[in-house]
């Protein structure tokens, strides 16, 4: 049996057997078929001594249960990892931050507690997916919307815990930003909840998000100060319709105002839904561009460009799509509501956006909601559309790397500013790096505008099964991590493995925020047994550094 | 809603009658098996024999479409739960997804042969020997990729293991 660190043998046999009292011997897991399963799918450590595998899992069916598993913990120091339902592929799937660590596994705790149509809010336990929510709406014929990630089988809160972004209306892409009120088990066994939930029987728990005195919601994302058993979100009303806009504009540097004139009409709330770009003359559509194929593959011209092993030359690319008459970039946007909101929205966006010499601007047709069945069918990704798929496993040309299978991706997710400069400067770096160690993907990135004020580079990177090659992946992320730090680019999110990397980025002050961090966790969670290392935050760390505070 | 249905086992006697696939599993003489389904990744095109074969077998058992989205989901979530096996044809990236659904169900992964999809193959022997639980001979792990040309033909089967617990995970 696999032990947790500094737990003996008869002290975790112990709290085994007292887990399985509160939850049923059926929800403790221990076999190695069992535990199998909470392998991360994706590990850049896969089958390495450091790979990080749970202990035990257990699966609490209440919010009680885990008030009452966190107190055994405590009691036999065992460190717990809690998890939603687990499919945080990419960012580190079902798997401990610490080897050893025993997964509370929330899946079974799938109750959507409330939803409210006239509000327009859902309150959801950790096991409730984007297709469940999305199921249990259409069941009823609730006038709602949800806003989704690509896969949708992952947990509301839990991917809203760890930052997740979805691809509809601003005010809803970043999850934590929707959510309203929490219900989290402290480290101590104890139960509290946040904003206007800390008054017993309040009405309005999922209605205002400040509540009264320190807003500290914020503690609970990306962080080990306990598990979160109810999480509040605000939800939108079906749009009557979409349409799709597009511009282009014909030179390479027109990226510049570009992303200035857009962000301009994003900041005045002109442009709410996302907006994708994309380069016709690359051939390229940029992330979270799924929900249609690729633009009409680049003109046979520019291919010996564009393949070019010592890099694009984009002063050459420049003036050979220039003379087919292929502009360099095009914006894509999603717009929604009543038609003539779209068609307003529209006037303001070619208003704005042709001033720059050669832009092109046409709005698509307006799109009455629902689309039809057999038109959804078609649609690469349902996202923009509020409804949860996988098809974006079927997405990526990664068949195998140095040789080996690829069998998953780790995320490298740098945060830049939100100008065509930085975009430039991102783009030519990142190509570098890819040109250098022959990844696959295409001969430049984009970034995505999914974040509302900043550009989001997510760069997705081969895991295989070979240790040397995931070796090398590691130290290609350490690389990429190198050169962006350097230019005051930082991780939003990242993989376990990685977590001590990222945090080890954000040291202004000589690690003020870490130190503050730990702090805290000393204080919530003195005996270290709450997601231990989970964002690389730990208990009694803290000690030697209360100097610096 | 898909129903349970008991395709093999008691109802194997029947098996030429329902489908080549299942005739060949009568015929191989293996161990009779129930299978409550048959699930076909529908965003891969498939080859023309198999597709055949399929259409046949349609006729004698479930079959749930496999489209990734949340209509197929949905089937696929009450598949899961009321089955103690289903085979399915798909390719890598839909096998990953359907896998880690179904282990929620307390199913596993159980018997997985590939075959490239440009190649002629026997994929009436190929489904037989899934079915039947005969050896099949590949590598244990897989690409889960839609663009590696590999179609893959597997079981799953609910597990009798703590995991599931006695009514199932979900």
């Amino acid at each position: 049996m696999k032990l947790p660190p500094n737990v003996s043998h008869a002290d975790f046999a112990a709290a085994l057997a007292q887990f399985a009292a509160v939850v049923g011997h059926d929800w403790l897991f221990t076999s190695d078929e069992d535990l199998e399963l909470y392998r991360d799918s994706y590990s850049v450590n896969w089958g390495e001594a450091d790979e990080r595998t749970a202990s035990a899992a257990i699966a609490p069916d209440s919010a009680e249960h885990v008030v009452e598993l966190v107190k055994i913990a405590n009691r036999y120091r065992i460190p717990i990892y809690p998890i939603s339902t687990g499919k945080n592929l990419g960012y580190g799937g079902a798997a401990p931050a610490l080897a050893g660590s025993v997964v509370l596994d929330l899946k079974r705790m799938n109750r959507i507690v409330e939803i409210d149509e006239r509000n327009g809010y859902v309150v959801v336990e950790p096991g409730v997916s984007y297709f469940d929510l999305y199921q249990y709406i259409q069941d009823r014929g609730l006038k709602l919307w949800i806003d989704c990630p690509s896969p949708g089988w992952g947990s509301v809160l839990g991917n809203a815990l760890d930052g997740g972004v979805g691809v509809t209306l601003a005010a809803y892409r970043s999850h934590f930003d929707a959510h309203c009120g929490i219900e989290v088990v402290l480290p101590n066994g104890r139960m509290m909840r946040t904003g206007m939930g800390a008054m017993p029987g309040a009405k309005t728990w999922q209605q205002f998000k400040p509540g009264f005195g320190p807003r500290i919601d914020g503690l609970f994302k990306q962080s080990n100060y306990g598990v979160v058993t109810k999480m509040g979100f605000w939800l939108m009303p079906p749009p009557e319709n979409i349409a799709r806009g597009v511009v282009t504009v014909p030179q390479y540097r027109d990226i510049i105002p570009l992303v200035d004139t857009i962000g301009r009409l994003e900041q005045s709330k002109i442009v709410q839904g996302l907006w994708t770009l994309s380069s016709p003359t690359l051939g390229t559509r940029g992330d979270a561009a799924h929900d249609a194929g690729p633009p009409a593959p680049a003109d046979p011209a520019l291919f010996a460009i564009l393949s070019d092993p010592a890099g694009v030359d984009m002063a050459k690319l420049q003036m050979a799509a220039s003379a087919t008459g292929t502009p360099f970039w095009s914006a894509e946007f999603t717009l929604y509501g009543p038609k003539r909101l779209i068609e307003a929205q529209w006037a303001c966006i070619a208003e704005a956006l042709e001033h720059i010499p050669g832009a092109q601007c046409k709005l698509g047709p307006v799109r009455p909601l629902p689309l039809p069945a057999d038109e959804l069918a078609k649609l690469f990704d349902t996202g923009p559309l509020g409804i949860p798929s996988l098809r974006t496993f079927g997405l990526g040309p990664m068949v195998s790397y140095d040789g080996e299978d690829v069998v998953g991706h780790v995320f490298f997710s740098p945060v830049i500013p939100r100008t065509g400069e930085a975009a430039i400067e991102a783009m030519d770096v990142f190509a570098a790096i890819t040109r250098k160690y022959r990844l696959p993907g295409p001969p430049l990135q984009f970034p995505s505008a999914i974040f509302e004020r900043a550009f989001l580079f997510a760069i997705g990177l081969p895991v295989t099964r070979s240790a040397t090659v995931n070796a090398k992946i590691r130290a290609i992320i350490r690389e990429l991590v190198d050169v962006s730090t350097a230019r005051g680019w930082g991780e939003y999110r990242t993989a376990p493995a990685f977590f001590d990397l990222i945090m080890e980025t954000y040291s202004y002050n000589d690690h003020a925020l870490r130190d503050f961090l730990e702090t805290i966790k000393d204080a919530v969670d003195p005996n270290g047994i709450m997601s231990p290392g989970r964002y690389a935050i730990r208990s009694g760390q803290a000690a030697t550094k209360t100097d610096h505070l | 809603m898909i129903t349970r249905r008991v395709m093999l086992g008691s109802a194997l006697v029947a098996a030429a009658a329902v489908g080549p696939a299942w005739a060949a599993l009568a015929r191989s003489g293996l161990p009779p098996r129930t299978i409550n389904a048959l699930l076909i990744d529908r965003t891969i095109p498939l080859p023309r024999t198999l597709a055949a074969l399929i259409e046949t077998d349609r006729q004698g058992m479930p079959v749930v479409d496999l489209t990734l989205d949340a209509g197929a989901h949905s089937a696929l979530q009450q598949t899961l739960r009321a089955s103690g096996a289903v085979v399915g044809i798909s390719c890598g990236a839909t096998l990953f997804c359907v896998e880690r659904m179904a282990w929620d169900y307390g199913h596993r992964l159980t018997a997985r042969t590939q075959r490239s999809s440009a190649a002629s193959g026997d994929w009436d022997g190929d489904l037989a020997a899934i079915a039947g639980g005969g050896t099949v001979s590949q590598p244990p792990a897989y690409a889960p990729s839609r663009s590696d040309g590999l179609i893959h033909v597997w079981m799953i089967e609910r597990k009798r293991s703590a995991r599931s617990g006695s009514a199932g995970w979900l």
